[in-house]
């Protein structure tokens, strides 16, 4: 019996940190900028270069602005968070799909993704 | 008694610790046949309104396999984020019920009004537009307002009856010179700039009302007759004078008589060629006198400066 | 957003001298077809039909030497054997389509009775089964080609699509073609007016999105990464899955209607299938 109280309160825990509300932005751990990279050049995960330049980025698209220089348009790491999470808030008419609020990327994906992004 | 108890309590301690691992002990079975219903559900609800996402399904058919494997936690972890995917979808359609053509293309794309360049506006050439003062506020006149315009309902008649409404000679009096749009302009202009020049619309207010010449001043032929004006001798008479030395700019001399030498210039108009208020007005002013060289009539009127689409005031 | 909405709305009625009232489906076509001869300036009106290639020179180039050896030809062939070869029963494509086979500028229409947008692959299906032969795939293989030849013979047709003022469900379709190209969808959120409006002629990794107006004339095409003919409603699919929505069913109603939309929209263009593209 009380097994299975323990392990349900384990599944719910993990259910509950896969929902959309856990992924609202809150202080993040750092994330690892070379993850990061491979995320934002994969077709199938972040694809970040389809739209944007990035440095060292192959035939990059021109829908989004290029990513470089970002700590000069974002007053901090939450605001880039925020941004990539979910850019239809800032401009409902973004081109760019909600990557945090779609779950289009995993927690931790995220997270990477965010810290290399941050410092370019 | 008390050890026995003790040591099933350290195994099973023992046991939970251990074992964690084992997704057979980490969730039942039907714990993830709820799951995968709950997704499903979120699922149809999706579709329902249209907005199921392409994975959902897939990741449901995913998990009802693992039932089988019996990896449960591993299953409820995916249906959960199929049920997550499945209210997204449903308020992703349901946020675009009332999608429809965006803001960036209704504003390039509405058409605009045709705004003719500017030289294509000119009233003439080198005449743009003109800046007036009319009664206290200052009014461009331009031509150009409306590609579309046309004259308006009272100047469209061409039989109206004469008298009183007769066709006008080109000359209004000796030595009175008869002067167009151009010259009406410029005299304009004058006046606005603080020269010793009176632009008059001569017609009764009725007529003003429905709109004059900026920069005008409304001085009705009738007042400035005394006869039409019913009054009797003196009062009309004196009524006149004030016109003359507050209006016009003339200065009454000791001994009755005025002086005109200051006076000044005055273009008068009414409704046009078929209208004889200004030319009574100016006969009016001629017969007290007023220098012909300092009046000036726009034989024209309203209906010819309508006619080229000349800003109106009303 | 709304906001943002109701003051454009409101300039621009002043600037206008309009109310601000819903726009008809006429207004909505002309403000259409000026956001895209205002985005690319230098493009004829009816090279829009050319799609991609209307702006994009270096893919043009390479298009108009693939013209020279069509890749539809081989269904252009096996489109004009189907139409010429008579049903078991003896009738023919012919028979139900007596303007045929250049009669692709009819459709899609509203038809009143049935309360619904008719297509030319629809009704091709119930020719078939009227005449029980069996009703093909929607999306690719006999169809595909069928289409090809009638849309080749139909070349030069200018579109003319109507919606109907004694049936208001008629309007109603249009409307909701038209609340699906523009609403967003998918796990990626994109609308199909994302990409080929917002985004047209702009470059999505290596390739140059391809503006909207003129989309439906030139199909069905021959596509390259397909390898094969494909219709309308299977680009539609594919789209769709492209921004991880679920694809609807060929020839159902939203397809239906959102090509009964998006023809509209194209108005005055002439018809130029089948196409080839990359």
């Amino acid at each position: 019996m009380r097994l299975q109280r323990k392990t349900a309160a384990i599944a719910g825990a993990f259910a509950l940190s896969l929902s959309p509300l856990a992924l609202v932005p809150a202080t993040a751990a750092a994330g690892d900028i070379d993850k990061g990279k491979e995320i934002a050049m994969d077709r199938a995960k972040g694809n970040c270069i389809a739209c944007h330049f990035l440095p060292e980025g192959q035939s990059p698209g021109k829908i989004g602005p290029a990513l470089i220089a970002i700590q000069g348009r974002y007053e901090s790491k939450e605001l880039l968070r925020n941004q990539i999470y979910d850019a239809t808030v800032a401009n409902p008419d973004s081109s760019m799909p909600p990557f945090g609020k779609h779950m289009i990327l995993s927690d931790e994906e995220f997270d990477n993704v965010v810290e290399y992004i941050w410092s370019l | 008694m008390k050890i026995r108890s003790f040591s099933i309590g350290l195994m099973a301690t023992a046991l939970m610790v251990a074992v964690p691992a084992t997704n057979a002990w980490s969730a039942t079975r039907s714990e993830t046949e709820s799951a995968i219903a709950a997704a499903d559900e979120a699922r149809k609800k999706a579709a329902s309104v249209g907005g199921e996402w392409r994975d959902t399904g897939k990741m449901i058919k995913k998990a009802t396999k693992m039932l089988d494997t019996r990896e449960y936690s591993k299953a409820i972890g995916i249906a959960d984020k199929a049920k997550a995917q499945g209210e997204l979808g449903y308020e992703q359609a349901m946020s675009q019920k009332d999608a429809g053509i965006p803001d960036y293309v209704v504003a390039v794309g509405t058409p605009k009004p045709a705004v003719a360049e500017m030289a294509a506006k000119a009233v003439t050439m080198g005449i743009q537009a003109i800046e007036v003062m009319h009664n206290g506020d200052t009014v461009v006149i331009e031509r150009g307002h409306d590609e579309d315009a046309t004259l308006p309902a009272e100047f469209l008649k061409t039989e109206r009856a004469c008298p009183p409404f007769c066709v006008q000679p080109i000359s209004a009096g000796e030595g009175v010179e008869t002067v167009g749009e151009i010259e009406v302009l410029d005299y304009l202009k004058r006046a606005t700039a603080g020269e010793a020049v009176l632009v008059v619309d001569s017609r009764t207010t009725d007529w003003v009302l429905r709109g004059t010449i900026p920069g005008s001043v409304n001085i009705p032929w009738n007042q400035v007759d005394p006869q039409q004006q019913g009054m009797f001798g003196d009062s009309g008479d004196i009524y006149l004078q004030n016109l003359m030395t507050e209006q016009f700019g003339a200065v009454q001399t000791e001994d009755g008589a005025i002086d005109f030498s200051d006076a000044k210039t005055l273009v008068l108009f009414c409704n046009g060629i078929w209208c004889g208020q200004s030319s009574a007005n100016i006969a009016t002013l001629l017969n007290i006198g007023y220098p012909a060289e300092k009046l000036k009539w726009y034989r024209g009127g309203m209906q010819d400066w309508v006619s080229v689409g000349m800003t109106t005031v009303k | 957003m709304k906001k943002m909405m109701i003051s454009t709305l409101a300039a621009l009625s002043l600037i206008a001298g309009a109310t601000v009232a819903m726009a008809t489906p006429e207004q909505d076509k002309e403000v259409w077809q000026n956001y895209f001869k205002a985005r690319f300036p230098n493009v004829p009106v009816q090279d829009f039909a050319n799609g991609v290639y209307s702006i994009d020179p270096i893919g043009r180039e390479n298009w108009e030497a693939i013209e020279e050896f069509p890749p539809y030809e081989t269904a252009l062939s096996e489109g004009e054997e189907m139409w010429n070869t008579p049903f078991a029963n003896g009738k023919t494509y012919q028979d139900c389509f007596p303007d045929g086979p250049a009669f692709e500028g009819k459709y899609p229409y509203w038809n009143k009775e049935r309360g619904m947008v008719m297509t030319l692959p629809l009704e091709i299906n119930e020719c078939r089964e009227s005449n029980d032969e069996k009703p093909l795939k929607y999306k690719k293989g006999p169809m595909a080609s069928l289409i090809a030849f009638i849309a080749y013979e139909s070349r030069g047709q200018v579109i003319k699509v109507e919606i109907p003022e004694d049936d208001p469900k008629a309007a109603e379709a249009f409307e909701k073609g038209k609340q699906f190209y523009f609403a967003r969808r998918g796990q990626l959120n994109f609308s199909c007016a994302t990409c080929h409006a917002l985004n047209a002629g702009n470059v999505l990794r290596t390739e140059i999105l391809s503006p909207a107006l003129g989309h439906t004339t030139h199909f069905p095409v021959y596509r390259s990464k397909w390898g094969e003919m494909g219709t309308l409603h299977r680009r539609f699919s594919g789209c769709n899955k492209q921004v991880r929505a679920k694809p609807f069913k060929a020839q159902g109603e939203e397809y239906r209607n959102l090509e009964y939309f998006m023809t509209y929209m194209n108005n005055g263009l002439e018809l130029n299938g089948p196409g080839a593209r990359k």
